[in-house]
């Protein structure tokens, strides 16, 4: 009997480490992320996705990424430069890139998907498989009451090279220099807007992304995964997953 | 004596496989089968997530040369109308699609050419522009465009009845009556439609956001042209969205698709017209 009740207590005992240790690892890395600047969180992003794509687990049909994300959406402010808008087209491209860079360049599907685990657990799906980079940010007259157009917009990436890459657009870089990838641009870029630049990443099923067929139907064909620029307003209603701050 | 335990421990397992191996070698065989066996229904289990590497998006090479043929005669129709022009019609275009939009700041119509991974990757080697070029289709938000193309193109007309030197000059005068015979849009969409329906086959599809046309997912098959282009001006050039159905007809979404075919039954069918010399053409073949 005493044997028996020191083993039950052992267990509970360990089992209450366990949980205390994750609690601690949890929050020193939430405390460590909210201290982090933008480079520093692209960074372990990356590496987050990196190692995560390296460590998922594939048995039969299903593959599981064991590890989480720990990625943080950024604020970030564009400068207009006295109403510059080549500079402005040239700081959302960069973002574009640089979150097409942080979630693996595309070359990992379901890199987000927790889905089939989640119904193995009963569990609801938390949301699209789909993440927000950037919290783009023009404060007002930075474009000096300029439009950038969705065309002008689309025309700097595919005309402009990706400076990380030799003679490689940004178009191209997002579509093809790692795996299948797409550019969708939603709106005009104006004054005292803030706009999302959002990741969907591929799925090997093709089931459209909840809720995006009435709000953006060009989202809805999963064949690549996809960098959107959108309102941010909009980017709201497309259900992504939380970041590790839980926004 | 403990050690000696030990080693007898590991020793004799290590001589019964060795004699079971001398002695009985079928039956290791018979243990790799059973082991092979049951390895199929043992799910494969890896570590890792796999890369996936995207090549350069492109279309088939029919879609190609189908593509350069309507750009072809786009450029060759502005400036020049009214009349008609044939470009290489369009085969299925799986694996392709066209997004055509005006842009009125440059007032030029710009093609983007889609391909690869589901017709969706943007092709910049086939993309294109046309300066000075308006998009218009054969349909309306009602039928009162289509009635007027068809009063104007397909009234059968005698010469000697109106005193003309010719079909194409009655076919003018109808036209001064009938001005609004088409529709000024700001986009169009070309692609392929997988038939999802016993009666929806797998066919090429056209859509206009601003009328509606090709957006109901029970329509299907309204983009058979026979490679027919149309400007009443030379600056704004028609698309035409047809409609199914077994006797010529039209309605708001189009001609019926036998109106624009080389139809042998009717005369009036476009490309028979065409062929025959009673449309004019925007270039002389």
């Amino acid at each position: 009997m005493k044997i028996k009740k020191g083993m039950a207590a052992g267990t509970l005992v360990a089992i209450i480490i366990t949980l205390a240790a994750f609690m601690l690892i949890a929050s020193v890395i939430i405390k460590f992320m909210s201290n982090v600047d933008d480079q520093q969180a692209e960074l372990i992003c990356h590496d987050s996705i990196a190692l995560r794509a390296a460590t998922q687990v594939d048995v039969g049909s299903i593959d599981n990424a064991v590890l989480p994300q720990l990625c943080k959406t950024i604020d970030y402010k564009l400068v207009g430069g006295n109403g510059e808008k080549e500079a402005v087209k040239e700081q959302i491209a960069s973002k574009m890139a640089r979150c097409w860079w942080m979630f693996g360049e595309g070359r990992y599907d379901e890199i987000l998907n927790t889905e089939k685990l989640r119904k193995i657990f009963f569990l609801a799906k938390t949301g699209n498989d789909c993440f927000v980079c950037y919290n783009l940010i023009i404060p007002n007259g930075e474009l000096q009451g300029q439009t950038i157009t969705a065309t002008d917009l689309f025309a700097y990436i595919k005309d402009n090279n990706y400076p990380k890459l030799r003679n490689v657009t940004y178009l191209d870089y997002i579509q093809y220099a790692g795996g299948p990838g797409r550019v969708v641009l939603s709106e005009d870029i104006k004054d005292g807007q803030a706009y999302g630049v959002v990741i969907f990443v591929k799925n090997k099923d093709k089931k459209d992304w909840t809720g995006l067929l009435q709000l953006r139907p060009e989202l809805t064909d999963r064949s690549t995964s996809v960098i959107v620029v959108d309102k941010l307003d909009t980017v709201a209603k497309y259900g992504c997953l939380a970041d590790i701050m839980g926004q | 004596m403990e050690g000696v335990t030990k080693i007898a421990m590991y020793l004799i397992p290590i001589l019964v496989l060795v004699l079971l191996g001398t002695y009985y070698p079928e039956m290791f065989e018979k243990f790799k089968d059973v082991g092979g066996k049951v390895q199929e229904y043992l799910p494969n289990v890896s570590i890792g997530a796999e890369k996936l590497q995207a090549s350069k998006p492109f279309v088939s090479e029919d879609n190609k040369n189908q593509i350069l043929s309507l750009k072809d005669s786009l450029n060759k129709m502005i400036g020049k109308g009214p009349c008609f022009m044939q470009y290489q019609k369009f085969s299925l275009l799986e694996g392709a699609s066209l997004r055509a939009s005006y842009d009125g700041v440059n007032d030029q119509t710009n093609f983007g050419v889609y391909g690869g991974a589901g017709a969706s990757q943007y092709v910049n080697d086939l993309s294109f522009s046309v300066k000075g070029m308006k998009l218009c289709v054969i349909a309306g938000k009602d039928n009162s465009a289509v009635k007027a193309f068809s009063k104007i193109y397909f009234s059968p007309i005698s010469v000697d009845k109106y005193s003309a030197p010719d079909v194409w000059s009655v076919r003018m005068d109808l036209l001064k009556d009938n001005p609004q015979h088409y529709t000024t849009v700001s986009k169009i969409d070309l692609g392929y439609y997988e038939g999802k329906t016993f009666l929806c086959k797998n066919s090429n599809h056209i859509v206009v956001p601003e009328l509606g046309i090709g957006e109901n997912t029970n329509v299907c098959d309204n983009f058979n042209d026979d490679g027919i282009l149309y400007t009443p001006d030379g600056k704004n050039i028609c698309f035409f969205p047809t409609v199914y159905g077994d006797t010529f007809s039209y309605d708001k979404d189009g001609l019926n698709d036998k109106y624009l075919g080389n139809n042998k039954k009717d005369e009036q069918a476009l490309l028979f017209q065409l062929l025959d010399g009673k449309l004019k053409r925007c270039v002389s073949s």
